[in-house]
């Protein structure tokens, strides 16, 4: 007799719930050395649902706090309180266990109003010398 | 006689794309250079970021999509062999921190997938961004490729970003939908005629080459009229645009030289901000002093 072994996938959502907790402590304790715990937990977390889920509306409110997060870890500049608005999106987020376009959008701008900048990636740009150019 | 109070900033292409893409160092500069008001761009303004950074990174998403792309590496390998333009160059400097972020492996071809996704997510990402980050002044030059909009489908972004690009390159389509002319040869004639002056009394160096170059180009298109105007000649002159298209009661913000000739004979308050490069040139030699 076989054994079948059915493994159930944890949805996007699931996934995403199980973030809170890091980011309750976050606003808890950010700043301080111990804050790495909780910021290393999110951000594998956050990897893995991308792993799981790279086509999902979770996955983009998601990886845009991860972007702010991540980058120079920066993780370790926000603040208590801008974690704190982080945990309330995210979790009037999951309870609606599933979300829109429209709901991706907003939860993102309303990330970039707590102060999460969440396009991080910057370079020395070259000076704007188009119009210098012998263009006429 | 006193002027009006300055009611915010108004953004030109260069301190916006600063503001979106410039190292953290530029970023905190400009934080406290204009955290004291609100901070306003015009949708032309929007079109040259869609112009210069947008369709770039659109562009590489189809360079990594490729069936012969077998890694991420080799995307940036192709794109960095045969692209060389600053603004494409951008792309190799920009999007690699956001797959070392996510820890993508460039040479494994299981983190393509991956990768593509994570571009996607991010171009969808600065759309949102420039839509919504600052407040929109009225555009009195109706620019039809800063309406272009970019619907993407979570499960299949291919055919969103396509309809994108096909449409924001269709010149010729949003030439016809635009005001530009009517913009340069009746609203604003008397001003482009002052800059013109203006221009005819400077002699041609390094700072005044960008603006004699826009001004030769105004001409053109006074002599010519309407047929003169086309979204390449718009290009050349959009320093002349953004700055007769910026409300009085702003600051208009920029980096370029040009501003300095343009704003003062058409009573444009502005402010010229130091490079990316000069500000941290400044950094270094006051770090280097202690």
């Amino acid at each position: 007799m076989s054994i079948e072994q059915t493994t159930l996938k944890a949805s996007a959502a699931e996934i995403t719930k199980a973030m809170l907790p890091d980011l309750e402590q976050l606003s808890k304790c950010a700043e301080e050395p111990v804050a790495a715990v909780f910021a290393d937990s999110l951000l594998r977390k956050m990897r893995s649902l991308h792993d799981a889920y790279m086509y999902n509306p979770y996955t983009e409110v998601v990886m845009a706090l991860h972007d702010a997060l991540a980058h120079q870890n920066r993780w370790i500049n926000y603040t208590s309180k801008q974690y704190e608005g982080a945990y309330k999106l995210f979790l009037a987020l999951v309870n609606q266990n599933t979300i829109n376009n429209s709901d991706v959008e907003n939860a993102i701008i309303s990330l970039e109003h707590l102060g999460f900048n969440t396009l991080p990636f910057g370079t020395i740009l070259e000076d704007d010398n188009y119009e210098d150019s012998e263009q006429v | 006689m006193s002027q009006a109070p300055i009611q915010g900033y108004f953004l030109d292409t260069s301190v916006m794309r600063s503001l979106l893409l410039s190292t953290q160092v530029y970023q905190q500069y400009l934080d406290i250079q204009l955290n004291k008001k609100e901070l306003y761009i015009s949708k032309y303004v929007q079109m040259e970021i869609k112009r210069s950074y947008l369709v770039n990174i659109i562009s590489f998403y189809f360079v990594l999509n490729m069936g012969g792309i077998n890694t991420i590496g080799d995307a940036f390998a192709l794109w960095s062999n045969k692209f060389k333009g600053s603004e494409l160059k951008a792309i190799l400097q920009v999007i690699p921190q956001l797959f070392n972020d996510r820890q993508l492996n460039f040479s494994n071809p299981e983190d393509k997938e991956k990768a593509i996704s994570l571009l996607a997510i991010y171009i969808k990402r600065f759309n949102l961004v420039i839509k919504t980050k600052f407040k929109n002044t009225n555009d009195l030059t109706s620019c039809a490729r800063a309406l272009v909009q970019l619907d993407v489908d979570y499960d299949n972004p291919e055919p969103g970003f396509k309809k994108f690009l096909l449409e924001f390159r269709d010149t010729k389509t949003c030439r016809s939908q635009c005001q530009i002319d009517q913009f340069i040869l009746v609203h604003y004639r008397d001003e482009v005629e002052q800059l013109l002056n203006v221009a005819s009394q400077l002699p041609r160096n390094t700072n005044t080459r960008g603006f004699l170059n826009i001004a030769s180009n105004l001409k053109e298109i006074l002599s010519m009229g309407e047929k003169a105007c086309d979204c390449k000649r718009c290009e050349k002159i959009g320093d002349a645009v953004i700055a007769l298209n910026a409300p009085r009661n702003l600051r208009l913000e920029h980096t370029d030289s040009s501003f300095d000739y343009l704003c003062p004979s058409i009573n444009q308050p502005h402010f010229k901000h130091p490079s990316e490069n000069q500000v941290v040139m400044n950094i270094s030699n006051v770090n280097a002093r202690k």
